[in-house]
């Protein structure tokens, strides 16, 4: 029951004991941030656990108070004894040798009573420097527990036994409060250590996302007007798949007009060429009257000649008659007529002369414009045949070329189907370009919210800093070795 | 008056019947050396040597080259036979007796006479008679 008592005392039940054995006994749960970062000022659980060892030397000290004064009622207890044995042998009518025999006794058994309380003096005496040592913090001395004795243990030893419980108690709960707090103090600084580094670690998080958000709305930005772009790209492109349809429509039409052309070309070819043999024929005809007409120019010049050697005869004949006189008058009426009609010769063939002439011009003008004609004609001709030869070309080229734009419509034609799923790819990207940018700014008012946290957790890691270096200077106060 | 109707240097000329023997084209004429420029040759006229003259400096005009299209009316004289170059020969025509002199005569040619066509310039068969024979014995 003192065991019970003795421990109760040095284990107090309550909320600080409680607290004080989670403590000393086993790891205490770990409590919120909150309820760590309670100011400082605040008392804590172990000042008032330090209230136990004074009230166990306050006992102590009461304790030795009372066997002194059983000490000092040694003798008066001797006196009471010696008095009842004195009272008992008188009133029992007994020898008086009975009545020393009893005072022996008495004395014997006083003295040893004294002796044995001496010794319990002694005892609880270096219980009470014990207990002013640990009152003091001092926990390095070791408290002798175990004494030797015939009579067995007593309520001091249980004392004894308690206190030294208590001392290895105290011992192991400051050792145990003083590499906690170290823990605690290094933990707090590796926290707070932590808390920078995470700190910084968030700003530049911080930073990032925010170059990250600008990049997001840029980024949208961009998709949006790529967004726009590619809706004009689509609509050119449909633009251009219908003009492409359009020139594959045209393209064929003028493949048919070329085929049609060509032959159309081949008839005209076939009918200039007989144009040309008539021309040919023609200008034979004109070279054949240039020619005749030359020789009429000859006839002519022949004739005039005949005129002018008439008219000269005729104008020697008049001389001749004029120099005959009178004999000589008809002959003269004669030259005068051949001389009138040689003049109407001349002038006659001076007219034939110049309607030779002019014909002759004419002529000659006409075979040049013949011979013009005939080199147009063959040049028109080469050129006719270019023209077909060309005509041939531009069939082929046509042909291939309507291939070619049937190729190009049918590639509009896939291009404008692609370009429709580029552009719902395009509106997909910007959907989700937009959620990038909504979760990049939730990502950055997280962040921000985080950075917060991780300021509040560095401030209460210095709180606990605070709180550690305090404990630790309590704690500093015990003295373990 | 019957004359010899001729044209010479844009000029009509009435050369008096009498004077003419008869009228003649221009063959080749051979350029003799060292003569004055009113003698444009010597030419064959049928098988005889005919002298033959520009009538220009004979009726006061500048000595011109022979062309082929011109005439030669051969003279009718004593002395050899001769010819006068002109351009052309229109024929004989029948003109009036009187004449009308010439306010500056030049060579031969001292008047003029009334014809259809127009006024003529008449050689006076006499001063060119002298005027031929002066060129021929310089």
């Amino acid at each position: 029951m003192a065991t019970r008592a003795t421990q109760d005392h040095v284990r107090p039940e309550g909320p600080e004991s409680g607290r004080l054995g989670q403590e000393a006994g086993r790891p205490a749960p770990v409590e919120p941030l909150r309820a760590i970062t309670r100011p400082v000022m605040q008392p804590l659980p172990l000042s008032r656990g330090r209230t136990a060892p004074i009230t166990v030397a306050r006992g102590v000290a009461k304790t030795v108070g009372l066997f002194r004064k059983i000490l000092i009622g040694d003798l008066t207890l001797w006196l009471v004894l010696t008095g009842v044995l004195t009272y008992e042998v008188v009133r029992n009518h007994l020898p008086p040798e009975h009545a020393l025999i009893g005072a022996v006794l008495g004395l014997i058994v006083a003295l040893a009573v004294s002796v044995g309380l001496k010794q319990v003096a002694n005892r609880v005496s270096r219980l009470n420097r014990s207990a002013l040592e640990i009152s003091r913090g001092d926990l390095s001395k070791p408290l002798a527990t175990e004494r030797a004795s015939f009579l067995g243990r007593d309520e001091v030893d249980e004392l004894t036994t308690a206190i030294g419980n208590m001392q290895e108690n105290l011992r192991e709960l400051v050792g145990h409060i003083q590499g906690t707090s170290r823990s605690v103090a290094d933990s707090a600084d590796e926290m707070q250590e932590s808390s920078a580094n995470v700190s910084a670690s968030a700003e530049n998080i911080e930073r990032s996302m925010a170059r990250i958000s600008e990049g997001a709305e840029h980024q949208l930005q961009l998709v949006e007007r790529a967004h726009e772009l590619i809706q004009k790209i689509a609509v050119s492109i449909q633009s251009s798949a219908q003009t492409a349809t359009s020139a594959a429509d045209t393209a064929t039409a003028t493949s048919t007009a070329a085929q049609a052309g060509g032959a159309a070309a081949q008839l005209a070819a076939e009918k200039i060429k007989k144009v040309f043999a008539e021309i040919e024929a023609a200008s034979e005809t004109v070279f054949a009257f240039g020619e005749k007409t030359q020789e009429i120019t000859k006839i002519v010049v022949a004739i005039t000649g005949v005129a002018q050697q008439t008219n000269l005869l005729a104008l020697n004949a008049a001389i001749e008659a004029a120099r005959a006189g009178e004999y000589g008058r008809g002959f003269a009426v004669v030259a005068d007529e051949v001389r009138k009609l040689a003049e109407s010769a001349g002038k006659s063939a001076e007219q034939i002369s110049r309607l030779a002439h002019e014909i002759s011009q004419r002529s000659q003008h006409a075979v040049a414009a013949m011979r013009e004609g005939i080199d147009e004609l063959g040049q028109g001709r080469e050129d006719l045949a270019r023209i077909i030869l060309s005509l041939d070309e531009i069939v082929h080229a046509t042909q291939t070329g309507n291939e070619r734009v049937q190729a190009i419509s049918v590639a509009a034609k896939e291009q404008l189907q692609s370009s429709a799923e580029m552009v719902q790819g395009f509106a997909d990207i910007r959907g989700v370009a937009s959620g990038n940018a909504r979760s990049t700014e939730e990502i950055l008012r997280a962040v921000r919210e985080q950075a917060a946290t991780t300021a509040s957790m560095a401030q209460a890691s210095q709180e606990l800093t605070n709180i550690s270096v305090e404990l630790q200077t309590v704690v500093s106060r015990f003295k373990l070795e | 008056m019957r004359a010899v109707i001729c044209l010479h240097q844009g000029e009509r000329y009435a050369l008096p019947l009498p004077l003419v023997r008869r009228v003649t084209e221009v063959s080749a004429i051979a350029r003799v050396p060292r003569v004055p420029p009113v003698i444009l040759g010597v030419m064959n006229q049928q098988g005889r040597v005919a002298c033959v003259l520009d009538l220009g400096p004979l009726v006061g005009l500048k000595a011109r080259p022979a062309r082929p299209e011109g005439k030669v009316i051969m003279l009718q004289r004593a002395k050899g036979d001769l010819g006068l170059y002109v351009s052309e020969v229109f024929g004989i025509e029948t003109l009036a007796d009187e004449t009308t002199p010439l306010p500056a005569p030049s060579g031969a040619a001292r008047s003029t006479v009334a014809s259809p066509a127009g006024p003529l310039k008449v050689i006076d068969a006499d001063l060119l008679s002298r005027a031929i024979d002066q060129i021929l014995e310089a």
